[in-house]
This record gives C-alpha cells, structure tokens and sequence, in this order.
C-alpha cells in the first residue's frame, strides 16, 4: 500500500500483513469468495484451509487455485467444513437467503464468523446471529471491508478531529448495470436479490458509519418484474442531529459511486469508487487541503485482518464494525423494503 | 451546437430593481458582457441605489420601483428583490408594459407566478425567469449531448446544492421567504426539470429551522423509468455536483453544475470527452435570451417556457407542502 498525503498527522491503517495468521474455512465459492481469497493470500499472512461448496467441480477448481487443503462438497458439505479442527474462523459467501443459516452453523461450531454483506436478508435473521453469537461468545462480523479501508480510517478521523465541523450532509450512490436475469441472485426473490441488499448496502454503510442510525428512513424507488427492487433512493433523516443522508442505488445503469461528506465548516470528497480504496480530499472554506490516496490493492485485506485480531484477542465483534451498526443498517433496509413493497418469499 | 455569443444580441435598456448582490451581478454582465445598457436601477433603502450606480458607474439612482418602471428609456426591467418580493415588481413592470426577467424562484409560490405569467400574457410584454444556468453553454451543450443519445436513455439524476449562509438574513427570516429550497434548491429542482420534465410524484423530506424555514431538503423525483435524487442546504458547503446516469453512459457535472463549469460525458463503450464551459459572469447569456425574444417579438423563451416556470413553481409548492414550509404572508 501506498499512502500518500500532504498533512503530516496521517496515522496509517495498521498494515494486514502485520495481523496473526488465520486458517480459514469460506462457505460458498463463487465470485466474492475468490475477491476474499485473493485477498487474504496475496496481503495477509492467513490462509485458505478448506471450501465448501454444493458444486464439487467449483469447490475443486477454487481449492485448487487458492491452495485450499479441503474440499466439502454435497451432503452436510457446510457442516463438515465448520466443524473442521484445522478451521480458525468461517467467512460466509454464499447467496443473501443462506446467510442465517450458514452463520448459525458456525457459531455451533464455536467458530469465528465473518458474514458478507448484506449480513443477512432482515434485521429479524440478523438479530438471530448476533444474539447466537453473544450466547456462544463468538466472534462474529459483517463484512462491510470499506469501513476498514485507510482512506474511511482517514475520514472517521477527519470527522472526529472537526475537521469540517459538525456534519450536516452524507451523499453516496452505488450503482450497476447486470444484465437482467430473473434466475440470477441480482433479481431473484428466493435469493434474497434486488439492488439494495447487493449494492445500496453500500451507500446505507457510508451514511450510517457517519451519522448512525437514522430517526427515520423514506424510500423511494422502482420494482423489477420478479418484485426486487431495481432501483431506490433512501432518505435517512436526523432532526435532533439537524442531518441528512441519501444513498441511491441501482441496478440499472453505472453511476458514478461518489460520496461527499458535507459539513458545516467543510467537506470531505471520496473519489469514485469510494467502498473500494481511493482517495478522499479535504475542502474548507472552499479550499482543498488535504488529500488522502490509500492505493491498495483489493481492499479485503483489511477486513481480513481485523477479524484476525480481534480473535487473537478474545474480542467477540469489532469496534470499527461493531454488531449493533450491523444491526442498525439492517433495520435501514427492512424499512426501505417495506416502503418499496419488497419481500422475501417466507418473510 | 454553440451558444450564440451574448454581446452579439441585440442592445436593449434595462433597469433593475434591487441593489444586493445578484443585481450587481446583472449589472456586471449587462455592461461587460453584452451591448446593452443599464439605465435605471431602483432601491427602496436610502442611499442604496445611488451607492450602487456609483459603484458600477452606470445607470440613474431611484428610490422607488415605479420611477424604474416609468422611466420611459426602460426597455426591460430585471426583478432582483428577494423572493417574497417579486411578484408585486414584477406586476408593476408588466403595468407599465415593460419587459421583465424575474430571478429565481420566479415567486414565492405557483400561484403568484400564474398571476405574474397572466398579466404578462395579457399586456403582450416579454417575460422569463432568470434561471441563468439553463442558457448556459456548458447546460446546453448537456441537453444537446443526452438529445444525441450519447448517453441512452436517462436513468437517474442527481444534483445538490448547498451553501453554508445562516449568517444571511434574506435565507432565515420567513417574512423574507427565506429558506434553502426558494434560494438554493431551485437549482437541482429546475436541473430535474430541464433534464426529465415534470415528475409523476415528488417525495420530500425537509428540516425546518427554529424560524420557521426550511435548512434543509432531500427530494426524490420519481418519473417512468427515472428518478432524481436531490438535496439543499443552507447549513453546509455541498458538492454542488451533478450527475446524470444513463443506459449507455454519464454525464458529470463540476462543481458547480449550475454556474458555468465543466463536464464529463463517461460512455460505457469507453470513450469519454468533456467540455470546458467557464466563463466570466454567466448572467450575460439569460440577458442576451431577454434581448432576442424582445427584438424577434417574442413574448417569451424558447428554451425556458413560462409554462416551465409554472411547473418548476408548483413542483417547489409541492415540496414545500410536504416539508410544511408556509411563509407568513401565507398563512
């Protein structure tokens, strides 16, 4: 990683390849686990254990390519893997609809537990995984790894040290263009698809990790012919804070993905893609001061060895993406749904 | 496509009532900018006009709007008062049968615009509001780009504007119509406007401040197959960026998207090229709009329609009526 910036009090994210090695076990194969993967190899010093898939073929080809020692696949594939001795923590990267159950596997099996985001398909599901872990006295953690990146260390700190004043405005989109197929996760309702679960987490997360939980939530939006949401803006409102945030997402066209924090002495601007490592700038009466280029590589890395730490130190949910935001963010969503008209078959 | 160049349209005269900072802004456009001239510029607040007139080195001071209106070298007359205060000069213009361009927000409300936009129609005079980034280059390049179908078919826009002015009396004092949305979000909500048209709904979400106006809105337009995502504030400095995201492309708006600026036009098929549009001032070219309708005898633009105003207007009552913004003299 590079870090490049023009104030001298930059603190640097601590570095991934720094954190206690983990012997991972990831539930699920497809794009998200090979991104983790790539990641955990390539920047940390953790490791890929074991796989499971309900696809042997896929579960070969991924163990192959990321030196994983074991592959599970068909019947009790998932409970073969988290029960696994040689398995220190489980990340979840199967489709949203399996999310509960498949962190729920490893929390029984007393397993560390990173689940990806969204963390699951409502805040009822949700709740169910972070009570079972607190039981258990597992970690456990939502996947959110832009709340990890150095460049939304670097804005936290920014926001916390004042730099521009209380913070009147949180701005963020993420949208992308799928091809539309009603079979696909993306749109299809058993799968818990629809753009906010899969992309407006995205911009929710930048609204929350700045202002919280909102007092109240309204969105509005367009539906796709299987009854997912194509498209939404959520309006999170905050009268006590006098604060507002809007998180547009889409499944429609590529937006430009920017986020702007705007204060009531000045602004924080997140190039595009702001989820992703990028640079963020500092504006204050109507001057740029400060630029913050985090230019790393993928970016899972430090999700990665957050959890990695965390376990080494006894800790049972981390302090940068603590279950209660999760939590918070899933309860965003549900209402935003709820307003849209989108539910889950046996919601 | 090019803009025709401002000081190429016709010489007209103008007086403007008003003396803060837009009007001295006009004035600035109108004797830098194009072949017009100021003639007359009126101010209710003692030894303002004559301190305006010195300090432009133009025009003749008047200490009432119906000696700008009566002066017969007056062929147009430009409305710079603030919001609660346009639509009576305004009226007094058209009596007079002058030609007026009203700032923006036209009015307090739709239906003081309808009356403005009647009287008007009825006595045959020009009128236009002074929505300036609509005849900017860089704007107009934008309608001709998404025309092209450079872009496909528009999907989503977003636009905010917020400027950090509770310090300003004219923004937080009710009996001023003061408050973000009049001042501030009129921008993004006529940058909807210009790009999409008349939404079928409108959903707002507002924040009023202790004296009664709103500090700030977010603003959902909903349109078939479309939607606009916009915010105002006048409680912090904003991105003041827009974006408009189609099937096949982007078009992004610099900071700031309503001022003359630069942009981005992102095709998905990788291709990209942008278009510088700065310029000094900007007013010039809503003021070269006034002088060729006049000159062509048109009653108003082409390219901002009154009956546009009138939508621009009502969808601000909507918003308004959901944030529960009601203005004194309202009530």
């Amino acid at each position: 990683m590079t870090v490049t910036a023009s104030s001298a009090t930059v603190q640097r994210a601590p570095s991934p390849d720094s954190a206690p090695p983990l012997r991972w076990g990831v539930l699920g194969a497809g794009w998200i686990a090979d991104i983790f993967a790539r990641s955990v190899l390539g920047h940390t010093r953790s490791t890929i254990h074991a796989v499971a898939s309900r696809d042997a073929h896929r579960g070969n080809v991924y163990a192959k390519r990321h030196g994983a020692a074991t592959v599970r696949s068909g019947e009790q594939a998932y409970e073969r893997l988290v029960a696994d001795p040689d398995v220190d923590a489980v990340y979840v990267a199967t489709p949203h609809a399996l999310h509960r159950d498949h962190a729920l596997l490893a929390i029984e099996a007393g397993k560390p537990v990173l689940v990806e985001k969204a963390f699951t398909r409502n805040a009822t599901e949700a709740r169910e995984v972070v009570d079972a872990g607190r039981a258990a006295g597992v970690f456990v953690m939502e996947a959110m790894w832009t709340r990890f990146l150095p460049h939304m260390v670097e804005a936290r700190r920014l926001v916390a040290d004042g730099a521009i004043g209380r913070v009147v405005h949180v701005s963020a989109d993420f949208g992308g263009s799928p091809q539309y197929d009603p079979q696909h996760r993306n749109f299809n309702p058993d799968l818990a698809g629809g753009a906010l679960l899969d992309l407006g987490v995205y911009p929710v997360n930048m609204v929350h990790d700045f202002l919280g939980a909102p007092e109240s939530v309204r969105a509005i939006g367009a539906l796709a012919p299987t009854g997912v949401d194509l498209r939404e803006t959520v309006i999170m409102d905050y009268p006590a804070r006098r604060a507002q945030g809007t998180a547009l997402s889409t499944f429609e066209v590529d937006t430009a993905r920017l986020a702007t924090i705007s204060g009531k002495e000045g602004r924080i601007d997140f190039a595009p893609e702001y989820y992703r490592p990028t640079t963020i700038t500092l504006t204050r009466a109507g001057r740029r001061q400060t630029t913050f280029t985090a230019d790393a590589p993928l970016g899972w890395q430090y999700q990665v060895a957050e959890v990695a730490r965390c376990v080494r130190a006894g800790a049972t949910e981390s302090a940068v993406m603590p279950l209660a935001a999760t939590l918070e963010v899933m309860e965003v969503l549900d209402e935003a749904r709820r307003q849209l008209g989108v539910a889950y078959p046996g919601e | 496509m090019t803009t025709p160049e401002p000081a190429t349209a016709p010489a007209i005269r103008w007086g403007i009532l008003g003396a803060g900072g837009i009007a001295h802004k006009m004035a600035d456009a109108i004797i830098h900018h194009t072949a017009s001239e100021l003639v007359a510029v009126g101010s209710r607040t003692p030894g303002k006009a004559d301190a305006f007139v010195e300090r432009v080195g133009s025009g003749r001071a008047c200490t009432s709007y119906e000696d700008v209106v009566a002066d017969p070298d007056v062929d147009a007359v430009y409305v710079a008062t603030t919001h609660n205060d346009h639509h009576e000069p305004a009226l007094l213009a058209i009596e007079a049968g002058k030609h007026v361009l009203v700032e923006k927000a036209f009015t307090q409300n739709a239906s003081q615009a309808k009356r403005v936009v009647d009287a008007a129609r009825a006595k045959g005079v020009y009128l236009q509001e002074a929505m300036w980034s609509r005849f900017l280059p860089h704007q107009v390049e934008v309608r001709a780009a998404i025309a092209r179908g450079e872009i496909g078919d528009v999907i989503a826009v977003q636009a905010d504007h917020g400027q950090q002015l509770t310090h300003v009396q004219r923004m937080v004092r009710p009996e001023l119509a003061g408050g973000a949305l009049l001042d501030l979000g009129v921008y993004p909500l006529a940058f909807a406007h210009d790009i999409l048209g008349v939404p079928q709904s409108i959903t707002a979400v507002g924040q009023l401040r202790d004296t009664g106006v709103d500090g700030q809105v977010s603003m959902v337009l909903q349109y078939a197959g479309a939607q606009a995502t916009l915010h105002t504030t006048m409680e912090a400095r904003t991105g003041n960026t827009a974006v408009i995201s189609g099937t096949e492309g982007r078009i992004e708006i610099a900071d700031t998207f309503y001022a003359p600026t630069t942009f981005e036009v992102k095709r998905h098929d990788g291709t990209s090229w942008s278009y510088d549009g700065r310029i000094e001032n900007g007013f010039q070219y809503e003021a070269a709009e006034v002088a060729r309708g006049i000159a062509a005898g048109r009653t108003e633009s082409e390219v901002l329609t009154l009956d546009q105003t009138l939508e621009i207007m009502r969808m601000m009552d909507q918003v308004r009526e959901q944030i529960g913004l009601v203005y004194p003299n309202e009530a």
